[in-house]
């Protein structure tokens, strides 16, 4: 019983639960829930919910997948690092995919570049200090969920002194682009499920302008049982015709955010305009290194200016895709310039995008 | 993932009998032997509400009891 | 792609294309096109080829050797070939632990004869420090076709069993461990195991079987996305009857890998006449590296190539060719 939170793990209470819905969103056609979180996108494909309430009900993949919406003028600045400073790179996993240019930091490590991958930012101390020969950045990215880590990270650099390690930030503000989101258009969905993780840093109040579209919405966890109570939640505020922020995760979450981990931002970083893979730049949309820690800053530290972006970005819809205003079939782009082998925005890059979902569905019944 | 010990700012969480170590120095307290953790990317966000967990699970026991109850 | 990827030789989508469009477009022919996991060749001889490399050459459950030989049974075993005879050639780097090697070349003697197969012939080379990490080893081995036995069989029907032999992933997460990519308190040792003694109890006992793989890089994914492309079937899996090692599934929940992406040394996927099911897993459970196999799925079409899957919480999902390498994700 008490182990560790396998209670929301539990497959019969789950199928149930997943019946309950099915029968629930009957009463409805062409229901639209937005997902925000790269998490819960991943999880909701895994789990096997992404295609299972259709046509009644569908999933809308939001832009929460920080890897995914990593900017072409960003993974120029980490290509160009490599190239031209010959420093190494370390980063998350994650980030190893997204393509720039028909390359990606694979390729690069291939061809021979370092390219160190880490679970955890402060691995990254580790790294620098092993292979001391040579110089290291650390390339941040990631929501207020892996902000604090990168905090961490800086703090540790400048305890230590360390002389070969900064730090270059492509860290996004997820309280932005929901504000964003409204502003690219009609935002059409009738449901929006918010990150746990994020909330459980920030408090959910942080999603506050939410209540400005008049849309309901639920702080979600990311167990089974997590996402289906979480949608059960929303169906029932769409039903009732309620508005506003409810928390499914009240476990991990309140309003109140993680002190610490917020004053640990604030300590390291400023708001700042950037640009968002698909979506373009968006304001205060991203996070920058405060000028006091700018010898920490890898863009100072190597005068990264005006590098020449060579982008496609343009030709691709994922913004109109991303708020549920077109499906990817609609895109020009889709399956002709844009493909898994080679994808445009985060809605291709994302394993569980909604374009590449799309994709693989067309397929299942086919 | 299920405290085992705490050693300054790091602890030793479990799930399964894995076990790891991740930094806890951004908690609001010290978590306690048995406590649960949110972990991500090795960093602990927070120190997890059992009592809250066990009343969703409760509600939604009792729902889908009703349920069937009312199918009968 | 003006560069070798790591990726043409993960098992994954990338090395089936590489594959494709540059061994079978030069070399092709009848045997080779089926790309199975050996071949036919005369005399009811079938033969396989594998090279071996893994960092580091010793990890929980088991060594490099241990694995080569292991990987070479398997794969006769999947033919349904009995191993006799194999061939060994050593690439080792300069500088290479002489001790080390004794203790591979150890575990290699004994597993060799605990299965009865003969080294016949050999070739050492000798490569520059730095040339090579540590130690690359080629195994061919011979089999003969054991009762006459063909597979992969041609002879699909709807309701066919697909059996896994074991849980999935220990054979990855061990060496990821030993590789210190993943770090945890507590030990997963490699499934690595050779299978062919399971193997021929099951042909012993008369099972109707269509087709064997073993499990290895790529995952469950992969092998059952070969199986759809080989057969052209579509088939159902069932992730409730998917064996899985609790340790294993804390792993990837930590570090956020696909559990069915995951490499394995000692699971076959094993493709049974619905009526043989049962037997074949009464069977299987005879023998300790095949204890907890379960049926996982069946073949539902003679068309359309797919593999889905019926997740535990009541979704389904295609079960796709893994990409690439496996990476740890965290956003």
């Amino acid at each position: 019983m008490n182990k560790s939170f396998d209670l929301f793990k539990d497959r019969e209470l789950a199928k149930k639960l997943f019946s309950h819905i099915k029968s629930k969103v009957s009463h409805f056609s062409n229901l639209k829930i937005m997902e925000f979180c790269g998490t819960h996108t991943h999880n909701i494909f895994q789990y096997g919910f992404r295609y299972a309430f259709q046509p009644n009900l569908k999933f809308i993949a939001g832009p929460g997948c920080p890897v995914c919406v990593t900017s072409d003028n960003e993974l120029a600045e980490a290509f160009w690092l490599l190239e031209k400073r010959g420093v190494g790179v370390i980063t998350y996993g994650d980030l190893l995919k997204v393509p720039y240019n028909g390359k990606s930091l694979f390729d690069y490590r291939s061809e021979g570049f370092s390219i160190e991958i880490v679970y955890s930012a402060i691995d990254a101390l580790s790294i620098a200090k092993k292979k001391s020969d040579k110089e290291w950045v650390f390339l941040g990215v990631g929501f207020e969920t892996t902000i604090p880590a990168t905090s961490a990270l800086l703090d540790l650099v400048v305890r230590t002194g360390i002389k070969n390690l900064s730090v270059i930030s492509f860290h996004k503000n997820t309280k932005s682009i929901i504000s964003a989101l409204g502003s690219l258009g009609e935002l059409r969905v009738d449901g929006i499920l918010l990150p746990g993780h994020v909330s459980a840093v920030v408090g959910w109040q942080y999603f506050n302008d939410i209540n400005a579209f008049g849309i309901p919405s639920v702080v979600v966890g990311f167990e089974p049982l997590d996402i289906l109570y979480g949608i059960k939640e929303l169906i029932d505020m769409i039903e009732k015709g309620e508005r506003g922020i409810k928390c499914a995760y009240k476990r991990a979450v309140q309003e109140e955010g993680n002190r610490k981990m917020l004053d640990s931002i604030n300590k390291f970083f400023d708001v700042t305009d950037c640009n968002w893979r698909g979506l373009g730049n968006i304001k205060n949309g991203g996070f920058e290194i405060k000028p006091e820690y700018s010898i920490y800053n890898a863009r100072k530290r190597y005068k990264i200016e005006n590098i020449e972006v060579l982008s496609k970005q343009n030709q691709c819809l994922c913004g109109d895709v991303l708020i549920g205003k077109i499906e990817p079939i609609e895109c020009p782009s889709f399956d002709v310039l844009c493909n898994p082998d080679a994808p445009l925005g985060p809605c291709m890059v994302s394993h569980e995008g909604t374009c590449l979902a799309y994709y693989k569905w067309s397929r299942i019944n086919g | 993932m299920k405290v085992l010990n705490v050693v300054d700012d790091f602890c030793t969480v479990e799930i399964n009998g894995v076990k790891k170590s991740c930094f806890i120095g951004f908690l609001e307290r010290k978590p306690e032997e048995g406590e649960y953790l949110l972990v991500h990317a090795g960093m602990a966000i927070k120190i997890l509400d059992y009592q809250s967990a066990q009343e969703i699970i409760d509600e939604l026991a009792l729902l889908i009891d009703g349920e069937l109850r009312d199918s009968e | 792609m003006d560069k070798v990827l790591i990726t043409v030789g993960s098992g994954g989508k990338k090395s089936q294309s590489f594959i494709n469009s540059e061994i079978i477009s030069r070399f092709s022919n009848e045997k080779l096109n089926i790309l199975a996991d050996g071949a036919h060749i005369d005399n009811n001889m079938v033969v396989t080829t594998d090279s071996f490399t893994v960092f580091p050459p010793f990890f929980d459950g088991g060594d490099i050797g241990v694995l080569s030989i292991c990987g070479m049974v398997n794969d006769l075993a999947s033919m349904g070939a009995e191993p006799k005879y194999m061939t060994m050639a050593l690439v080792i780097e300069e500088g290479f632990p002489f001790g080390d090697l004794q203790r591979i070349l150890d575990s290699m003697k004994k597993l060799a004869n605990e299965q009865n197969i003969q080294l016949v012939a050999g070739d050492t080379k000798v490569v520059e420090k730095g040339k090579l990490d540590g130690i690359i080893i080629n195994v061919t081995g011979f089999g003969y076709r054991y009762k006459n036995v063909m597979l992969p069989s041609r002879d699909y029907k709807i309701g066919d069993s697909i059996i896994l032999t074991g849980p999935v992933g220990e054979h990855s997460i061990a060496v990821l461990k030993n590789r210190g990519v993943v770090e945890f308190d507590g030990m997963v040792p490699s499934d690595v195991a050779p299978l062919w003694e399971p193997v021929k109890s099951l042909i012993d006992g008369d099972i109707n079987i269509k087709f064997i793989r073993d499990v290895t890089r790529g995952g469950l994914s992969a092998v059952l996305n070969e199986f759809v492309s080989f057969s052209r079937t579509k088939i159902e899996i069932y992730e409730d009857d998917i064996p899985v090692n609790e340790k294993v599934l804390a792993v990837c929940d930590i570090y956020g890998f696909d559990i069915y992406s995951l490499a394995c040394e000692g699971r076959l996927v094993v493709v049974v006449d619905a009526m043989d099911s049962e037997k074949a897993l009464s069977i299987l459970s005879q023998y300790e590296q095949t204890k907890s196999a379960r049926a996982i799925g069946q073949i539902i079409d003679l068309s359309n190539p797919i593999v889905i899957l019926n997740t535990q919480f009541g979704g389904k999902i295609v079960m796709d060719m893994p990409t690439g390498e496996i990476l740890p994700r965290i956003c």
